[in-house]
Order: C-alpha cells, then sequence, then structure tokens
C-alpha cells in the first residue's frame, strides 16, 4: 500500500483505534454469546473454542478491513 | 562576495585555510562557496594579504540561509502543481460572475476546502512530516493481533467454570463477563502484546 499520511492525523487515527477497536470487537463478540454457550452446551468445549475462534476472526477480519478503509481515505491527495 | 569586516566581526575572520580547517570543510569547497556569493572579507591583492580573508559568523549565515532557501525552494517544487491549482480554484471562486444562492454557496464551498487544503500544505511543509500509509497499516495489523490473541485466550480462561455449570443462563453470564473482563483490560492496555504506548510511540518516531 503506498501513499503517504499526514503524521498528526495518522497518530489521532491510531489513538483513536486503540480505544475504539478492543470495545467494538467485545461488543460484536457478546452479540455472540448465546449462540456460542448453546454450542459448549451441546457440543462441548473444543466445538466451542473453535466456534470461538471463527467469531472471533470474522470480527476482527472485519474490523480491521474497516479500519484500513478509514485509513486510506486519510491518504494525502496524490501521494500515492 | 567582498564586504568589509564589521568591528565586532574582526575577531571571527580567518584565512582561507583556517576558516576550511574551523568548519571542517575542504578549501576547494570554500572556493565554491565563495564562486556562488559567499561573503568574504577581503580576497588575494586587496590589501590584506595574498590570502582570503573570511569572517566566519557571516559565511554560516549565509550557509543557512542558503540551506533554508533550499529546503524552501524543494516543498514548494513538490507543491507548486497542488497549489497552484488550489490558487486558481480560490481566484474562480472570487470572480464568480453569477453570485446566486446557488453559485456563491458553491463558491464559499470550493474556497473552504481550497484554503483548508492549503493549510494542511502549510502544516505539512512546517512540520516536514508525513508518514507511510504502509508503515502505519503494520502498526494497526499489529494491533488488531493484538486484540484478537486476548480474545482467543478467553475460551481457555472460563473452561473450568463453563464445564462445571449446567444452567444456559448461567453460561451466558459467564461468557459475557469474561469478555467484559477481556474488554477492560485491553482498553486498560493490560492485555499481553497490546502496548498501546509502544505502538503510538512508533507511530509518532515515523516508523
Amino acid at each position: 500500500m503506498s501513499g503517504y499520511l499526514i503524521r498528526a492525523e495518522a497518530d489521532a487515527f491510531l489513538a483513536e483505534l486503540a480505544v475504539s477497536l478492543p470495545r467494538e470487537a467485545g461488543r460484536r463478540l457478546v452479540e455472540h454469546a448465546p449462540e456460542l454457550a448453546k454450542i459448549l452446551r451441546a457440543e462441548g468445549f473444543e466445538s466451542f473454542e473453535r466456534h470461538w475462534r471463527a467469531t472471533v476472526d470474522s470480527i476482527v477480519s472485519e474490523l480491521e478491513a474497516e479500519a484500513l478503509a478509514r485509513l486510506r481515505a486519510l491518504e494525502v491527495a496524490g501521494s500515492a | 562576495m567582498v564586504k568589509k569586516a564589521t568591528k565586532a566581526a574582526r575577531g571571527r575572520v580567518v584565512s582561507m585555510m583556517d576558516a576550511a580547517h574551523l568548519i571542517g570543510r575542504h578549501r576547494n569547497t570554500l572556493m565554491k562557496w565563495l564562486s556562488e556569493g559567499a561573503p568574504a572579507v577581503a580576497q588575494p591583492g586587496d590589501g590584506g594579504g595574498p590570502e582570503w580573508q573570511i569572517d566566519l559568523g557571516a559565511l554560516l549565515d549565509w550557509y543557512a540561509a542558503r540551506k533554508v532557501a533550499e529546503e524552501r525552494g524543494r516543498l514548494e517544487a513538490r507543491h507548486a502543481a497542488e497549489t497552484e491549482r488550489l490558487r486558481q480554484a480560490l481566484e474562480a471562486a472570487d470572480s464568480d460572475p453569477s453570485p446566486g444562492p446557488i453559485s456563491r454557496s458553491e463558491a464559499l464551498r470550493r474556497r473552504a476546502v481550497a484554503e483548508m487544503r492549503l493549510k494542511e500544505i502549510e502544516l505539512e511543509e512546517r512540520d516536514g512530516r508525513l508518514i507511510p500509509i504502509a508503515a502505519m497499516t503494520r502498526i494497526i495489523v499489529t494491533l488488531f493481533h493484538g486484540v484478537k490473541a486476548w480474545l482467543l485466550g478467553i475460551p481457555s480462561k472460563i473452561a473450568v467454570e463453563l464445564a462445571a455449570e449446567t444452567n444456559p443462563r448461567e453460561c451466558h453470564r459467564i461468557v459475557e463477563d469474561a469478555l467484559h473482563e477481556a474488554m477492560r483490560q485491553i482498553a486498560d492496555g493490560e492485555a499481553a502484546g497490546l502496548a498501546v504506548e509502544q505502538i503510538l510511540a512508533e507511530a509518532s518516531a515515523g516508523r
């Protein structure tokens, strides 16, 4: 990914992301809690852990794509 | 360029060889600077002797001013095209011949956008700092890895409690509590591999 960002904007973005990312990831994961608990009861811990991982992977990938899109939007015009 | 030394400057006047020695440059470099306009107090044959006489203070002032001018020229060249485009946009906004409600609004919008961009360029020029997107991307990916690793560590931490619990509602509560605790620890920067301060410091250092 080429191009440049204005340092002050990049710092502000990163500071905001460092706070909002864990909260948003956790919030989205909590939404899956009932379904994950059901899997634990029905299929046991291994299956529960596997589904937990898949859910986390999906959420983190989603949030990462959103963050990188926001980052790209901060690119200094014509710097790519 | 030969200029008579002031009284205060006389103590700083040295020969060409001494000047070269004192500032750690070759005599040929100083000769080149002189041919490019660097100031000298006297040149060979001026009556002051067979050597160039140089006011070190004046020479260093000239050198610093030239460096500043070079840097300014470099930055101006870098932004010349965009600055010109923005100036034209501002002029066009100023000279809109039919300032009805919509066109005036558009002119103001264009002016605001152009002025904002000019301010950004000025800021960039003043600070002289941009950060590559690729470097920021690496930092962000590291941040995401930290969050992911922490969230993936939760199931093993709640396994014993969950295994002993048959009430679905309690299982739900255990999972939620564990998530909230993980979120709290992540938000506080306690999570392993999530050194937010370090990440921000790296970003500030231009990584």
